[in-house]
């Protein structure tokens, strides 16, 4: 069995790793030094490229993170109706890391319930098809229902990835795309791009607003979010997203009997 | 002992790109690669005191991010699942992961680690991402060579027989070691 691994006549990428974090002593490291071929320079180089783009130091965030015993992240339904039972099974864990850790859970506190009518857009990098039929067609300005299956366009041009959240009448924030919650949505190409999916909106009565925000992570645009609509509500959330270059925002009436 | 803000700064200085370098190899996302950096980071200064005994700081972080990342691919592809599809529909070129389709069969075979045992998994991503030697491997995972060789074969069996011949040509693009590999035994 001829198996194409590292048998010793290469670094490898710990090793390599080991060098340029200067983890090895001098010995080890010129002898490592000596077998270093374009291949071995290239990933050195991309490794000191790395610089630019890994996160920013900072310290506070790091404590906050360890001190919280697991990582940041909103959770994150992929689709209201087609999960129920996984955010079933989330909210018996939920309940029981409560009882666990004796933590009462305040959910959405600060603005109440505004005028369940409001619709709005906000710039035009953000577009809102609806299924009809087999197709998606553009978003027609009426009240979206309850099982009304959704899917987005954002502009790509000029951004690297995108977050998509939405913000209900009553504050609720989610993010839906990246699907995990985590990060955000890698944008290739440009010009007015699909977001891969559809949502199935849930029983929601009141409004609803879907806003794209650019080359940002989900957890960065959902505290933007909850700041924009604790500012002044859903108005808040336009507010911002007019203030505001590489975020825009859709806002839909839902429910039956809304507009 | 804590670590003092100083020394954090100064491990990160020296740590953090290096392993936001390898865990892109593998999650094949900047931002997803920066939250592993950050949980490892987190990782350590929760434990302190192991990280202080540790002779090379950087194969403990390696063996820590291992399965955060290998977490992050699954919880990816799980969810995808679960998501409707009506983007022909829409139209216009539609949003993927670096790498276009590919990075799916990326997961694809990352996904037939989920079934592996924790030290087969570690095995394999060590051996194929980061391309360490079976002497690394088992210094990293705390096995012996013979072990390494052994679990690293049975995970290519499995794989050879449930990856057909299509998806392994396309993930040609993606892992090209370890489809090579399958391909070779297929």
């Amino acid at each position: 069995m001829n198996l194409p691994i590292n048998e010793g006549d290469r670094p490898s990428l710990l090793a390599l790793g080991r060098l340029t974090s200067g983890e090895l002593d001098e010995a080890a490291a010129s002898a490592l030094r000596e077998q270093l071929g374009d291949a071995e320079t290239a990933v050195l180089d991309e490794i000191e490229a790395a610089r630019r783009q890994v996160r920013p130091f900072d310290a506070a965030a790091l404590r906050a993170r360890a001190a919280s015993g697991e990582a940041p992240g909103v959770p994150v339904p992929a689709n209201r109706t087609g999960s129920k039972a996984w955010a079933s099974l989330f909210v018996v864990v939920a309940v029981a890391a409560a009882v666990l850790f004796g933590v009462v859970v305040t959910l959405q506190p600060g603005a109440g319930p505004e005028r369940a009518d409001i619709s709005f857009r906000s710039g035009d990098a953000l577009q809102l098809f609806v299924l009809d039929g087999a197709r998606l067609a553009p978003w027609d300005g009426d009240a979206l229902q309850e099982d009304d299956v959704v899917g987005f366009r954002v502009n790509a041009t000029g951004h690297r990835s995108v977050v998509l959240v939405s913000v209900d009448h009553t504050g609720h924030v989610e993010v839906y795309w990246p699907e995990d919650g985590r990060g955000s949505e890698p944008l290739t190409g440009s010009g007015m791009v699909s977001l891969e999916g559809t949502l199935t909106l849930d029983d929601l009565q009141g409004s609803e607003a879907f806003v794209a925000v650019f080359d940002t992570a989900a957890h960065t645009a959902a505290a933007q979010a909850e700041r924009a609509f604790a500012d002044g509500g859903l108005q808040g959330v336009r507010a911002w997203a007019d203030a505001t270059a590489g975020v825009a925002a859709v806002a839909v009436p839902r429910g039956e009997g809304v507009r | 002992m804590e670590l003092n803000d100083a020394e954090l700064a100064e491990l990160y200085d020296r740590y953090a790109h290096v392993l936001f370098h390898r865990c892109r190899r593998i999650l094949r996302n900047d931002e997803d690669a920066n939250d592993a950096v950050q949980e490892t980071f987190a990782k350590v200064i929760r434990n302190a005191e192991t990280f202080r005994q540790q002779s090379s700081p950087l194969t403990w972080m390696y063996a820590i991010s291992t399965n955060y990342c290998l977490n992050q691919v699954r919880n990816r592809t799980t969810r995808r699942d679960k998501r409707e599809h009506h983007k022909a529909e829409i139209g216009g070129p539609t949003v993927v992961q670096p790498g276009g389709e590919a990075t799916e069969d990326h997961a694809r075979i990352l996904a037939l680690l989920d079934d592996a045992d924790e030290e087969t998994r570690a095995c394999v991503v060590h051996t194929y991402f980061d391309e360490c030697t079976r002497q690394e491997t088992a210094e990293l995972v705390g096995l012996s060579v013979p072990t390494v060789r052994k679990r690293i074969n049975t995970f290519l069996d499995r794989a050879r027989r449930q990856l057909g011949a299509a998806a392994v040509a396309l993930a040609l693009a993606t892992l090209p070691d370890l489809a090579h590999t399958i391909r070779s035994l297929s």
